[in-house]
């Protein structure tokens, strides 16, 4: 019972996490079409400036740095809409992808200048820190904070896509790209911002992540991995695939370690072969035209 | 015209939608040698029926015979391979082939030696592709890029592609669309001269009324999923079913 | 609309000839210049400069295999990383468990990779596009994964390193002159395939699947059969890269491996033969200049590669028909024609 509640808590934090990373990336590519393998690198700046606003102690600062990073990032998907994916919009998957893949080269290189090739370590704020007891067992209160972030980003999308103006765009933009194109500056400020949105999400995934994990290069070409994974399972466009596909995976890396030993880490590359073959359009995805 | 039986036929063809009938019970017989016009205002089910013949769709019921044999609902490239091929459209090219590849393409996929790893595409029917680029008129370009060329000489070329099968019929569809008058009457030509000279059979659809009645052997017009009216041209034309419900609305 | 390969439409404005008549023989001439000089490289560079043009020439069979699939197929694939390691592995495992002689090693890693394409492949080809670059990436990391973790059978993480290779081979000419070998006598046979009825088929599918295949051609089976031919040619590369290296490590197949060769490939011009020769060769001496120069390599690089994919797609072979194109014209002009 202990170790499954610990499990669970750990499978939702994971998935919660990975959730809001893809969230970002499937609206991207939903409402634009555009494929970016960047995202990862807003993922790790967002985890990095986390580490620079708070040195190594956490404190108050937590929650500005949680901020910060996902505001970083969010400047720098800015950055690359309008100097980058602007281009890209008509462009065939090959130039995204390569495009794409050119800014997570020139994105890593200024990183490293920023922030040096080394591995860095935050710890969570104190109020965090301790655990909380569930059932009788002490579960980690920062991974129940994760948690109530997916849902709250997850609950913040559905509101938006539902009730707002920027939102019915992006649904219309989704399921009929042509419709949105009369709209003339309409159009860029809306690609504008579901790109920044993305960004944001990506960051404030990354800054999440932070006193969970270490923070090193490499973690934006590794977390671009399994974020594709989830969005393809989940189906490109569909923010509750990606719920569905981040719950899928995050249960696979956290069962998977513990009864699959050696062969864990396939399980997530397996699932998505899998889920591909039954369905070539992930779960919840729309067959291109 | 000789009392031949026909090459093409529909009997009693029905294609239903969800319940709507596109296409509600359809006759046509296509003599050989013969253009013959397929013409209806829009939403009259032309279409439909065109997708029924090529086998892009599988109609509901009845029958559709080539040659005496049963065709209905197989794959267009089976269709294409007993000697029924289409030009779309939507010019539906190969766009950074040229004509020449893109003929030679259409021969090799005829005898079904595409597959084969070993000689030279450039060789493959390089004469027979020549001729037949010619005699679309597209002998000067026949190694220029296809995306390149004018819309008239695009239109060509999906005829040529679609004889280079040596189809005994030909579906066209909306040939002379967005043509000026020029280019509308190198096809009508080209049409013409494929059918007098070499016996092809064609069937196209088509809005261009004084195309339809200029080329045609037979015309038989649609309205709303059901033939009103076929027969030669000039029968059609005074009919006035025909002319209340479709001519009239045309200026 | 979408095509499956990088537009170039901006560079057909006008009618003109795909190919200019000399194009072809110019072409051929070229490659059997660059041979011969290659031939005689062997004979007088020093055995530091013969290791990295070895080393070069692994990656010249590697784009070429690639951009079969890339260029003339029209489909972008994560796998070729995967094929290339399963080849290296194949010289590696077999030295390491079994003792194999180089060649039987050798063999095993090919036909591995081959077997895995099929599957692979008839997966993978069953979705478009995006969803099939994401599948064959899935499929890469899985035999990564594979790789970093059975220890027992490949050596994990650490890889596998030793004296797998025979002494001939090791020699600075030795090593060169076969894998020079090697390298021109399989790229002949991708040319010979490039220019049969199979690849003007290959090119059709990518230039327009629907009317392809209403013409009758199983477009499935003809990107299955491009899907292993590229594998045995990046298994064979993978080989090579062992036979050079005398090791075999779990990175070879990650998929930011399978970038290089598409880099390659598109930085030379994907949409000719020989452009992922000449891509693959200023990759490999760029690479290996500004990593000694500049620290900044992968900002270099990102930015080149921004550069070329956004304004000139058609890569190096663009920008050499662009020159021979101007060449003519002046040519013209001082001929005095009007």
């Amino acid at each position: 019972m202990h170790a499954v509640i610990l499990d669970v808590a750990g499978t939702l934090s994971a998935a919660a996490n990975l959730f809001v990373v893809a969230a970002g990336l499937t609206l991207v590519f939903g409402a634009m079409r555009i494929i970016n393998m960047a995202h990862g690198s807003f993922y790790m700046y967002g985890a990095f400036t986390v580490t620079t606003v708070l040195g190594v102690s956490a404190g108050w600062r937590f929650w500005v740095a949680l901020l910060a990073g996902a505001a970083v990032a969010a400047v720098a998907g800015l950055t690359v809409e309008v100097t980058v994916i602007r281009r890209l919009y008509d462009a065939e998957h090959l130039t995204q992808l390569l495009a794409t893949y050119a800014v997570l080269l020139i994105f890593a290189d200024v990183g490293q200048r920023i922030w040096g090739s080394g591995y860095r370590a935050v710890t969570p704020p104190a109020v965090l820190a301790s655990g909380i007891s569930v059932a009788g067992v002490q579960v980690p209160r920062y991974e129940l904070f994760v948690i109530g972030v997916g849902v709250l980003v997850g609950l913040a999308l559905w509101v938006m896509l539902a009730r707002t103006r920027f939102g019915w765009l992006l649904r219309a933009a989704v399921e009929d790209p042509e419709s949105v194109a009369t709209g003339g500056t309409n159009l860029a400020r809306l690609r504008t911002g579901v790109f920044v949105l993305g960004a944001f999400l990506a960051g404030l995934g990354g800054s999440l992540t932070a006193p969970l994990q270490s923070i090193a290069p490499g973690m934006d070409a590794s977390i671009i991995v399994s974020v594709f994974i989830v969005v393809t399972i989940g189906g490109l466009g569909s923010v509750a695939g990606a719920a569905i596909g981040a719950l899928l995976i995050g249960l696979a890396q956290t069962l998977g370690a513990e009864f699959f030993a050696s062969w864990a880490a396939s399980l997530i590359y397996l699932i998505m072969i899998v889920v591909l073959a039954i369905r070539p359009w992930g779960l919840l995805g729309v067959p291109e035209r | 015209m000789s009392a031949t039986s026909p090459l093409l036929e529909a009997r009693g063809l029905r294609k239903v939608y969800g319940g709507f009938p596109a296409v509600g019970g359809v006759d046509i017989a296509v003599h050989p040698a013969t253009v013959h016009a397929l013409i209806g205002p829009n939403g009259a089910g032309k279409t439909t029926v065109f997708r029924l013949l090529t086998g892009e769709a599988k109609p509901t019921s009845g029958r559709i015979l080539l040659d005496g044999a049963d065709i209905g609902g197989r794959r267009p490239h089976v269709i294409a391979r007993r000697g029924m091929t289409q030009t779309f459209q939507i010019t539906s090219l190969f766009r950074r082939l040229t004509p020449l590849e893109s003929v030679q393409l259409a021969m090799l996929a005829a005898r079904g030696h595409t597959g084969r790893p070993w000689g030279r595409a450039a060789a493959a029917d390089r004469e027979a592709a020549l001729t037949l680029l010619d005699s679309v008129g597209l002998a000067d370009f026949a190694v220029a890029q296809s995306g390149a060329l004018s819309h008239g000489d695009q239109r060509a070329l999906e005829i040529a592609i679609a004889l280079a099968t040596r189809p005994r019929l030909l579906l066209m569809d909306e040939p002379t669309a967005g043509m000026s008058p020029a280019e509308t009457d190198r096809i009508v030509q080209l049409v013409s001269g494929l059918v007098r000279g070499d016996g092809l059979t064609v069937v196209l659809s088509e809005h261009d009324v004084d195309v339809v009645f200029g080329v045609s052997d037979t015309v038989t017009v649609l309205h709303q999923g059901r033939v009103i009216a076929s027969g030669d041209p000039a029968a059609v034309r005074a009919d006035s079913r025909v002319s209340s419900v479709y001519l009239g609305e045309e200026s | 609309m979408h095509t499956d390969s990088l537009a170039i439409s901006a560079e057909h404005d006008q009618v003109r000839p795909a190919r200019r008549p000399g194009h072809a023989r110019a072409g051929t001439a070229s490659a059997g210049v660059v041979v011969v000089l290659l031939a005689l490289a062997g004979l007088v560079w020093s055995p530091a400069a013969l290791a990295n043009l070895q080393e070069a020439l692994g990656l010249v069979l590697f784009a070429v295999a690639t951009n079969l699939l890339l260029g003339y197929g029209g489909l972008v694939s994560f796998a070729q990383a995967a094929f290339y390691g399963i080849g290296a592995y194949g010289i590696a495992i077999g030295w390491l468990h079994g003792q194999l002689p180089l060649w039987l090693g050798a063999a095993a890693g090919i036909a591995a990779s081959a077997a895995l394409a099929v599957v692979v492949g008839a997966i993978s080809l069953r979705t478009r596009r995006l969803y099939f670059a994401l599948l064959t990436l899935a499929f890469t990391q899985l035999f990564f994964v594979i790789a970093d973790n059975q220890t027992g059978f490949t050596n994990g993480a650490t890889g596998i390193f030793g004296a797998m290779v025979p002494t001939w081979l090791t020699e600075p000419q030795g090593g060169y002159y076969f894998t020079l070998g090697v390298v021109v006598v399989v790229t002949l046979a991708y040319y010979l395939i490039a220019v049969s009825p199979f690849g003007l088929t290959l090119k059709a599918i990518r230039e327009n699947r629907e009317r392809a295949e209403a013409l009758g051609v199983n477009v499935f089976r003809h990107q299955l059969a491009a899907f292993v031919i590229s594998a045995v040619g990046c298994a064979i590369a993978g080989c090579l890269f062992a036979i050079y290296s005398q090791s075999a490590s779990p990175d070879l197949l990650s998929w930011t491996n399978s970038g290089e060769p598409i880099f390659m490939a598109v930085l030379g011009g994907m949409n000719t033969f020989l452009g992922p020769v000449a891509g693959a060769f200023v990759y490999f001496y760029a690479h290996l200049y500004l990593t000694e120069h500049i620290s900044d390599w992968q900002l270099v690089l990102g930015l080149l590669l921004l550069v070329i994919v956004l304004f000139k797609p058609s890569g190096l072979a663009g920008i050499a028909a662009d020159l021979s194109r101007a060449a003519a014209w002046l040519r013209g002009r001082a001929g005095g024609r009007a």
